[in-house]
């Protein structure tokens, strides 16, 4: 049989299931480069997704409110239950927020636009690892402090300025390691403000330097809320592993909120194995994080956030159905502010990879202006404008998530339950506990009879 | 994830106090379970520590144990003292007892049924754990009141195991009498070292990768080891990240990581050496102000009652 | 009001225990005396007046943490994290320090009498962090800037993975960490030693090894593959 005769199929589409296009590029790559590739984005795996889970609305057993004209509540607490030791709790009109990305991975330019985006939907936006940025804190009418392991920038004034400080313990896109920033990002401002060296390679720290272990963080939190007079409330940060576990080790801190990041979560850059092949994904991590809550007594008393790959009021709604308070989304805002848009596609093509399949924020050369610190690029992202995309898309989430809502009958947002979904394939029934459409059975032992 | 103690006297004295207000004042590492291994006077015969997991029933488990006790040649030397706590799930209670064979074989007797664990097992050490902070169960066990020469402590925030009364430190290191440790920190070869222990024939009674450190002493001691070559030898054996206390009759030691990610405060007082995950618990016994030393990562220490002490960096 | 104040550690703990010396600091206390520590965490955290705030006896965790101003002296020792995150002002510890020592911390300055524990001066941003005795594991893990000076011996793995970091040792070093290497102290280094000693007035009359970043890790690229390998 010749090669070239279309006998065999597999010589005619010379291709492997083993050694893919992927594979063969990333083992060329690895050869020439002598380390592991780096990338920014989110995982390219496929994972079962909140897609596989739909709503059900009212038909006969239940009256749907009317979706356009009845009122249906989104405002969100975060950390409200704790008084004596939270006295000014972070409240949002809506239960969407912006996720923890720096000043160093984005460029100001999106820090200000988004900020003031999520400021005028009367949410929240979060600083990230690189300190705070004095135009963020000025546009941002509710900014969360991030506390990460390498401490870059952490000053006491911050504290005191901040709305909520967040503890990171991991980030869903890369668990178990720490910050990234290559060295075209590591401009001089954003060099000052972690006090490294101009244009190196900063690799951060995975363990915070003084505290190891949930035994310890308890004291850590206490000494935060000391400097900061018990006023904001405390989150901690985890990327979705032994969710189960971990969440009720951080719900014994002390702590008032905890975000769940699940692997679908996106960064600047990271390693790219780790971006695919560590943590679980988001519908999996929520449900099992409301059992933890459920388990230690501590479910609507400590705020469940959920982050990783939420990308519309849709995955939102379904979000807070699981038991997630609120969601936090990075990546859509991106999206909403112009990333992967069809503008300067030669900047794209120059890159290698083209609009809607660009992943290249880590080589800070974005060219929507968006994960970036060249002022070039940086100016053709306009903050006013951006702002105005951001707003526009949250409105449209959260109309999303009010009509889903309504559909079901409630005039409250957080009133959605595991009840109001069902799922479509097998495995979101096994992540989940939510009984299969029709036939209401549930795979495997179900969310509360699963064992230890 | 936890706070660990240990107190060695150079005369008897109230380490079941000690213990119990340096397990207070770290209540806020851990309220999940606390637990004590308290050493007294030894005896001839063996004291045995049990739990009966049920309040209903246990009394026919004890008839019966008693009846298998005896028929392989064991027998009570004294009336077993129980705890009657009326509002408890379950039953506690120590034996005093002979037994003429190996200590894994009365293991079996004991605990052979079901229903039963074994607490601990010795000449002199007695282990007590139970649900709840440190006051909830020193107070239920009457810990305040035993007098000895030595014992450990251990307040738990339970991570990846389950909240359970034999989930919770000391683990004793069966089927060593007098052998029990305590643990600070989480272990990342448990799983892997578990099975391989499993098919050298030992056992596990929890999930508590904690026990492993017992089971691994154990191990090592039953092929020859001294106690002091064990320890030193799980610096290297043991991954993750701990810092553990291990006591047996007459001596405590301790071993930490090799990142040096957990803490351990040792101080010498004129009425022996006090050790524990956080200065403020010793001092919660020792109020003066105190000379304390941190062993580096790496280290082994061991404190003897008799006052010696050996220490190295392996 | 200019006069000194006492604060008993309450028995069951700090809590609040900083607003209270904050407050006393704006009212004009002078010098405020923490009696019974009790070696209790969070002692003396988030000051920002130019207090002298003396803790007559041990402390635990993070004391002096996130300082902003504060002249804080204990008369023992400390737990983890000591003067974490300071910016300005001072600590002074007569005894020893645990973990951590000056974790982070970006300004001011730190003195240890005793002996530090494991990873002294890691992640620091700034500052002088002065150990009159030795440091343990990994002291200088991970420095950005600041100096780090120690007049003992130093652990094992000293300097791994400093950025800018320099610190300077008079006694034994018992292994460099990852991407550390000792270089030659010139006059300036010396000059610079001894001037922050002399500020503390402690007696800087050694001969002093310099530790700083080969600079093998600061760049993730091929060229140094055979540096991350080691790893």
């Amino acid at each position: 049989m010749s090669r070239d005769g279309n006998a065999d199929p597999g010589y005619a589409r010379g291709r492997s299931h083993v050694w893919t296009p992927e594979i063969i590029r990333d083992i060329q790559a690895k050869a020439d480069l002598g380390r592991y590739q780096i990338r920014g984005f989110s995982t390219f795996q496929r994972f079962p997704s909140l897609d596989d889970l739909v709503f059900l609305p009212g038909v006969m057993t239940r009256i749907p409110l009317e979706g356009y004209r009845e009122h249906c509540e989104t405002s969100t607490v975060i950390g409200g239950h704790d008084p004596a030791h939270v006295s000014d709790p972070l409240e949002l009109a809506i239960p969407v927020y912006l996720t923890s990305m720096s000043f160093g991975a984005l460029g100001a330019n999106a820090k200000q636009a988004l900020a003031r985006g999520f400021s005028r939907a009367g949410s929240a936006t979060c600083t990230g690892e690189g300190g705070m940025l004095p135009e963020e804190r000025e546009a941002s009418d509710r900014l969360i402090y991030q506390m990460t392991p390498s401490r870059y920038g952490l000053d006491l004034e911050h504290l005191r300025l901040a709305d909520a400080i967040e503890i990171v313990i991991g980030q869903g896109a890369k668990p178990g390691t720490g910050g990234l920033l290559l060295g075209m990002k590591v401009s001089e401002k954003v060099a000052g403000m972690r006090t490294l060296p101009v244009g190196v390679d900063q690799r951060s720290a995975v363990r915070h330097p003084d505290f190891l272990g949930g035994d310890d963080l308890q004291v850590k939190i206490e000494e935060l809320r000391e400097a900061t007079d018990y006023r904001v409330p405390i989150i901690l940060k985890l990327a979705a592993c032994r969710v189960l576990e971990d969440v009720k080790v951080a719900a014994k801190t002390g702590c008032d909120a905890i975000v769940v990041d699940g692997a679908e979560a996106s960064t600047a850059a990271a390693p790219e194995f780790q971006l695919d092949h560590t943590g679980i994904p988001t519908l999996a991590a929520i449900p099992a994080a409301r059992r933890a809550l459920e388990e230690l007594g501590l479910y609507g008393k400590i705020t469940l956030i959920a982050s990783g790959g939420i990308r519309n009021g849709v995955d939102a709604a379904k979000a807070l159905a699981l038991g997630a308070d609120c969601v936090a989304i990075g990546t859509a805002a991106l999206v909403a502010l112009g990333c992967n848009a069809p503008r300067y596609v030669e900047d794209y093509e120059a890159l290698g990879t083209a609009p809607g399949a660009c992943h290249h924020c880590h080589t800070g050369r974005c060219p929507v202006g968006i994960t970036t610190q060249d002022p070039e690029l940086e100016a053709r992202l306009d903050p006013e404008e951006g702002a105005r995309r951001v707003h526009n898309f949250l409105t449209a989430t959260v109309m999303e998530m009010t009509l889903i809502a309504k559909s079901c009958g409630k005039r409250n947002v957080h009133n959605l339950e595991p009840e109001d979904l069902r799922a479509v394939s097998l495995e979101a029934s096994a992540f989940t506990g939510v009984p299969l459409a029709g036939v209401d059975w549930v795979v495997g032992p179900g969310l509360n009879e699963r064992g230890v | 994830m936890c706070g660990i103690a240990g107190i060695i006297l150079r005369e008897p004295g109230p380490v079941g106090d000690h213990l119990a207000r340096m397990c207070e004042a770290m209540r806020h590492r851990g309220v999940d379970s606390t637990g004590f291994a308290l050493y007294g006077e030894p005896v001839e015969h063996l004291v045995v520590r049990l739990r009966f997991r049920d309040a209903t029933g246990w009394e026919e488990q004890l008839e019966t144990l008693i009846v298998g006790l005896r028929e392989s040649g064991g027998d009570l030397v004294a009336d077993p003292s129980l705890d009657r706590d009326p509002r408890a799930p379950d039953r506690f209670a120590r034996l005093e007892l002979t037994f003429p064979g190996p200590v894994r074989e009365l293991a079996d007797v004991l605990a052979g049924r079901g229903g039963v664990e074994i607490q601990s097992v010795g000449h002199s050490l007695e282990i007590v754990k139970d649900l709840g902070d440190a006051r909830t169960v020193a107070e239920r066990h009457g810990i305040n009141k035993f007098r000895g020469t030595h014992g450990l402590g251990h307040v738990r925030l339970a991570t990846e195991s389950i909240t359970a009364v034999s989930y919770g430190h000391p683990f004793w290191a069966e089927p060593f009498p007098d052998v029990a440790i305590v643990h600070n920190g989480q272990l990342t070869n448990y799983y892997k070292s578990r099975r391989l222990l499993e098919q050298d024939g030992y056992r596990f009674h929890t999930g508590n990768d904690s026990e492993l450190i017992a089971v691994y002493l154990a191990d090592r001691m039953q092929r020859g080891q001294t106690f002091y070559d064990a320890l030193k030898g799980s610096v290297y054996e043991l991954d993750g990240c701990f810092a553990y206390l291990l006591s047996t009759a007459d001596a405590i030691g301790s071993a930490k990581d090799m990142f040096a990610i957990k803490g351990l405060v040792v101080a010498t007082v004129e009425e022996g050496v006090a050790m524990a995950t956080e200065e403020q618990a010793i001092r919660a016994v020792f109020p003066d102000e105190l000379e304390t030393v941190h062993p580096d990562p790496k280290s082994v220490f061991i404190w003897e009652t008799g006052g010696r002490v050996l220490q190295e960096i392996v | 009001m200019s006069t000194a104040v006492r604060v008993e550690v309450d028995a069951d703990g700090v809590e609040r225990l900083n607003l209270e010396l904050r407050r006393l600091a704006a009212e004009g206390a002078a010098e405020i005396v923490v009696k019974n520590p009790r070696s209790r965490h969070n002692l003396a955290v988030g000051q920002t007046a130019p207090v002298r705030i003396l803790v007559d006896g041990s402390a635990g965790y993070y004391c002096g943490g996130l300082n902003a101003g504060a002249h804080i002296e204990v008369a023992r020792n400390v737990g983890w994290g000591a003067g974490e995150a300071m910016a300005a002002g001072s600590l002074v510890v007569s005894g020893g320090a645990a973990l951590g020592t000056g974790a982070s911390m970006r300004g001011g300055a730190l003195v240890v009498r005793g002996n530090c524990g494991p990873r002294a001066g890691v992640c620091m941003k700034g500052g002088t962090l002065i150990v009159e005795g030795s440091v343990g594991y990994a002291a200088g893990f991970m420095t950005h800037a600041g100096d780090l000076i120690v007049l003992g011996d130093a652990g094992e793995a000293l300097g791994d993975s400093l950025w800018e970091g320099r610190i300077y040792v008079a006694g034994a070093i018992r292994s460099l960490g990852n991407d550390a290497v000792v270089v030659e102290p010139d006059d300036e280094d010396s000059a610079r030693v001894h001037a922050l000693l002399a500020e503390h007035a402690i007696d800087g009359r050694f001969a002093f090894k310099k530790v700083v970043a080969e600079q093998r890790l600061w760049y993730f690229t091929s060229r140094n593959a055979e540096a991350w390998l080691r790893i």
